[in-house]
């Protein structure tokens, strides 16, 4: 229909026909606040939405190539939850841990079993404020959680809550402070075992109030930078690779428009743009496979400002968007949030604080 | 599973609305449940207009201010961005350019109480009058980062530029001029002006598309009569007035305007017509050299307060304010959707608020007091009659092909009139400036409206530049924005076309066909020159204050002498 047409056929019409117009524009368009168009080519298959992306995202250059399809089976591990920043799987896959900031038991961790349903608490509460992260060590006994937030003493002014790492039994209990952590306003971490010990990378900043990627000895001691600095301006999710390579989603990365994922190759400190986004929630998650062939970064449509899971190829480059599967459809969503992979299966923990009453955990395998 | 979009049902949702609400609480100030409780992310106007070979965008924020803000109005630092759009043609609303506007400062020195060595304008944290302290907001800059679509790139094209300062009065003013140098200034003399070789004003350069830009303190441009408005419309020639406690009744013509001696705090820039639209304009008729407008503030997600009192943000950045038509969301949209339609894109206007545009409910809250009816203020004037069933008949053009059987509903010729009358699609509808950059600047006259003669594909032929043609600032007074909003909604495009209104829109609530609310005339006049908008008013001058018997912005805006600038108004200054 021309133009001319469309508002004839408009003079001609009543409100009806109007709002069917409506309807068609808006499946057109989408909704939302979101940041300049991408240009992407959208293919389908009955359990996955494969998107090959032939221009940047939200601003930056993304990466070409074909897409794929993908395979993936998703379920809600806990559908009480209220505020789900970040959750990882135990490391078989079996049990979910997650953060969220319920407002009658408090900010914390808590956890749901395989079966799903109703979620318990690990621990909830003071000295916990502002979990943004969760990880989970080697054997699978100690929790880690990045907390923005926390560290202050209410007794003492003088002790300013400038967010520490604290280590938290898997089974519940009080949890202690990661010592050389405090101060360092952490927000998204990820444990990997190095040499038979676990090493604890996360991101928040230096004495000197830069921010970058840091990694300390999961037993404590002084972090270490990764990479700190520009480019990074507000550093959230990370993930390692096998080989020492390092994802890190910036949400707010200079004046720029969206988000970007910097990699940091084994053995440099110089973060490079790879991958940028439309637009994201917070806190970014990123995570890989467990064959290393594959980023997946929790984010949101550019357009409809919608929940999607983006995964990158590492080998290609290419991109494709996970919605969903056949019983769930997370681009009804609009708060992605954190993600992490069990340490010994391809399953992955992700949440949505739109989904549900006030927030959903998720467990997704591919 | 296939993708789809869920916007699909909230479209038509929001379609099926008919609503109740109204305007919520101010002007474009104000006017969302989010914004009332953020003023410094509160966009207030737009304005967009051709002027000596640039294309001017001037965004306000933060206004509403009254006399107790003398020294602490300043932009937001802590993780928001104030953002001009520019979207080229009229195929869709996405941005072509993006200038992004980030604002910073320096944290107060901290300074020893005992140290007796340092002043007098920088006397550090120490101070208590913030123009003596050196920080705050005499401490702001800023940095523009262009963002070019057809390229996808981002530049710094401005960076550690100085926010004009507040005005204060002129007691600060002497104390700078007095310590500064440069004789006896005026605060635009010596922040705007250049008065000791000096100036706010920055250039962008040439390899970044040209241009310059201003941030800081402005007198508000915009006029309206909030307080009648408010007060269900009270408007003493549309709707009868009820005394005021005492007996005291507002006359007629004794509106006064809410914004007048107001100041805001503004961000203007201007940029050659070439690099606003991608090419050199082309004379004659068409889209091609049409750019549509706006501006937005957009904040990090989450707010972190510390215990030493100072807050932290981070995570991505959220859309929280948004302007280009003035009104729009104040009397348009209703009070449930206020914050999202700030949160969203005008391209998304259509499938989100379409029902809003095609149901205005002013026309319901005008025929609810018996306007339409027999007898009634609008009916008099032949805006519309009411008939049986509530359908209230508006008047109709042959020559634009418009009739409006009902002013209720399927009232399409409000997107004809912010389309310039130009076939726009409906995803290119939406809430912004259209600015046709072909006008030539000898098109301004004193024409408030622009008048589409026909549809599409014609060129507005008839007052080109004028209002909703861009909104200039760069006469001694703005369009009247709000009649004219007003008169649209509750009368329709034919009334106004047939009322004549194209040469001369101002004067009374009903002068000539227009309904308003009588404030058509600003106290003072806007700049010819960049940034436009009017020194900001001290902060100490009376004028800037409403408290009862300092009132002196009376009755046509202007109280004159005498009795009333000495804080006793007569009567006709209540």
């Amino acid at each position: 229909m021309t133009d001319a047409e469309l508002r004839g056929f408009w003079h001609r019409s009543g409100l009806l026909a109007v709002s069917a117009l409506f309807a068609v524009a808006a499946a057109n368009e989408g909704c939302g606040g979101d940041n300049p168009a991408q240009t992407t080519s959208t293919t389908t298959t009955t359990s996955t939405t494969t998107t090959t992306t032939t221009t940047g995202s939200g601003g930056g250059g993304g990466t070409g190539g074909t897409g794929g399809t993908m395979d993936a089976d998703m379920s809600a591990a806990a559908e009480d939850v209220f505020f789900p920043l970040d959750a990882t799987p135990g490391p078989d896959g079996d049990t979910i841990y997650f953060t969220a900031l319920d407002p009658t038991k408090g900010a914390g961790v808590y956890k749901a079993g395989p079966a799903g349903g109703a979620s318990t608490v690990v621990r909830a509460g003071d000295p916990y404020a502002s979990p943004f992260g969760i990880a989970i060590g080697s054997d699978g006994t100690k929790l880690y959680v990045a907390d923005v937030g926390a560290g202050a003493d209410p007794m003492n002014d003088a002790v300013l809550d400038s967010g520490q790492i604290f280590v938290q039994a898997a089974t519940g209990g009080d949890p202690t402070v990661l010592a050389g952590t405090a101060g360092t306003k952490p927000r998204g971490l990820e444990v990997v075992d190095e040499k038979g010990a676990d090493q604890v990378y996360f991101t928040g900043r230096d004495a000197k109030g830069d921010f970058g990627v840091f990694k300390i000895p999961a037993a404590g001691g002084s972090p270490t930078a990764v990479s700190v600095g520009a480019p990074f301006v507000d550093p959230s999710g990370v993930a390692i690779a096998d080989k020492g390579d390092v994802y890190v989603a910036d949400a707010a990365p200079g004046a720029k428009l969206g988000a970007i994922i910097y990699k940091i190759t084994a053995g440099d400190k110089v973060a490079k743009e790879f991958v940028t986004l439309g637009d994201v929630g917070y806190p970014v998650g990123v995570a890989l496979d467990a064959a290393n062939s594959k980023l997946l970064i929790s984010a949101l449509d550019a357009s409809a400002r919608t929940d999607q899971v983006v995964v990158v190829d590492l080998a290609t480059g290419t991109q494709s968007i996970f919605i969903g599967d056949a019983d769930t459809d997370i681009s009804k969503f609009h708060e992605p949030a954190g993600l992490h992979r069990a340490k010994n299966k391809d399953v992955f923990a992700w949440s949505d604080s739109t989904a549900g009453k006030a927030g959903t955990v998720f467990k997704i395998n591919f | 599973m296939l993708k789809h979009h869920s916007s699909i049902l909230a479209a038509l949702a929001a379609i099926s609305i008919t609503g109740f609400s109204s305007i919520a609480a101010a002007s474009s100030h104000s006017e969302a449940p989010g914004t009332a409780s953020d003023p410094e992310i509160d966009g207030t106007d737009t304005w967009a207009f051709v002027n000596n070979g640039n294309l001017v965008v001037v965004a306000g924020y933060n206004g509403l201010w009254d006399h107790a803000a003398p020294n602490y109005k300043k932009f937001a630092t802590n993780g928001v961005r104030y953002q001009i759009h520019i979207a080229r043609g009229a195929a869709d609303l996405d941005e072509d350019l993006i200038y992004i506007f980030e604002f910073s400062e320096a944290p107060y020195l901290q300074q020893n109480p005992a140290d007796l060595t340092k002043g007098p304008l920088n006397f550090g944290g120490k101070e208590f009058f913030s123009q003596l302290s050196g920080g705050g907001a005499w401490a702001q800059k800023y940095k523009v980062t262009k963002y070019d679509a057809k390229t996808n790139s981002y530049k710094t094209v401005a960076n550690n530029v100085s926010v004009a300062p507040p005005n204060v009065g002129p007691r600060t003013t002497g104390a700078y001029n007095a310590v500064l140098g440069g004789g006896e200034l005026t605060y635009e003399q010596r922040w705007v002006d250049g008065g000791v070789g000096k100036t706010v004003v920055a250039d962008i350069a040439a390899a970044d598309g040209g241009g310059k830009v201003f941030a800081g303190p402005r007198l508000d441009a915009f006029y309206v009569d909030l307080g009648s408005v408010f007060d269900l419309a009270g408007l003493p020639d549309v709707t009868p007035v009820a005394p005021f406690p005492g007996g005291l009744v507002r006359a007629q013509g004794a509106q006064r305007s809410s914004t007048a001696y107001r100041n805001i705090m503004a961000i203007a820039l201007s940029i050659p017509i070439a690099t606003a639209n991608g090419k050199a304009v082309t004379a004659g008729a068409g889209v091609d050299d049409l750019v549509g407008v706006w501006s937005t503030a957009n904040r990090q997600q989450i707010t972190l307060r510390r215990n030493d009192g100072s807050q932290e943000t981070v995570g991505p950045y959220r859309q929280v304010s948004r302007l280009g038509l003035p009104l729009i969301n104040e009397a348009v949209i209703g009070l449930q959707d206020k914050d999202r339609f700030n949160a969203t894109r005008p391209k998304h206007d259509v499938s989100l608020y379409g029902g809003y545009f095609l149901n205005p409910v002013i026309v319901r809250d005008a025929q609810g007091v018996g306007l339409y009816g027999a007898g009634g203020t609008l009916n008099a004037i032949g805006c519309g009659t009411e008939g049986a069933g509530g359908v209230i008949d508006g008047m109709d053009n042959a020559a634009l092909g418009i009739t409006i059987p009902d002013l209720r509903t399927n009232r399409t010729d409000i997107l004809t009139t912010i389309n310039l009358g130009y076939a726009i699609p409906l995803n290119a509808t939406g809430d912004v400036l259209r600015v046709d950059l072909s006008n030539p600047d000898d098109l301004l006259g004193n024409a408030n409206f622009s008048i589409p003669t026909s549809i599409a594909p014609n060129r507005v032929t008839e007052n080109r530049g004028a209002f909703p043609n861009g909104r200039r600032l760069n006469l001694d007074q703005e369009a009247d924005v709000t009649d004219i909003e007003v008169t649209l909604l509750l009368c329709g495009l034919p009334f106004m076309v047939d009322s004549g209104l194209a040469g001369a829109i101002g004067g009374g609530a009903i002068n000539g066909g227009v309904v308003g609310d009588r404030v058509s005339q600003l106290p003072y006049a806007n700049r010819k020159t960049f940034p436009y908008l009017s020194a900001p008013i001290a902060q100490s001058d009376i004028r800037a204050s409403t408290a009862p018997g300092n009132t002196i912005v009376c009755g046509d805006g202007t109280c004159g002498g005498g009795a009333e600038n000495n804080g006793t108004c007569p009567a006709d200054c209540p």
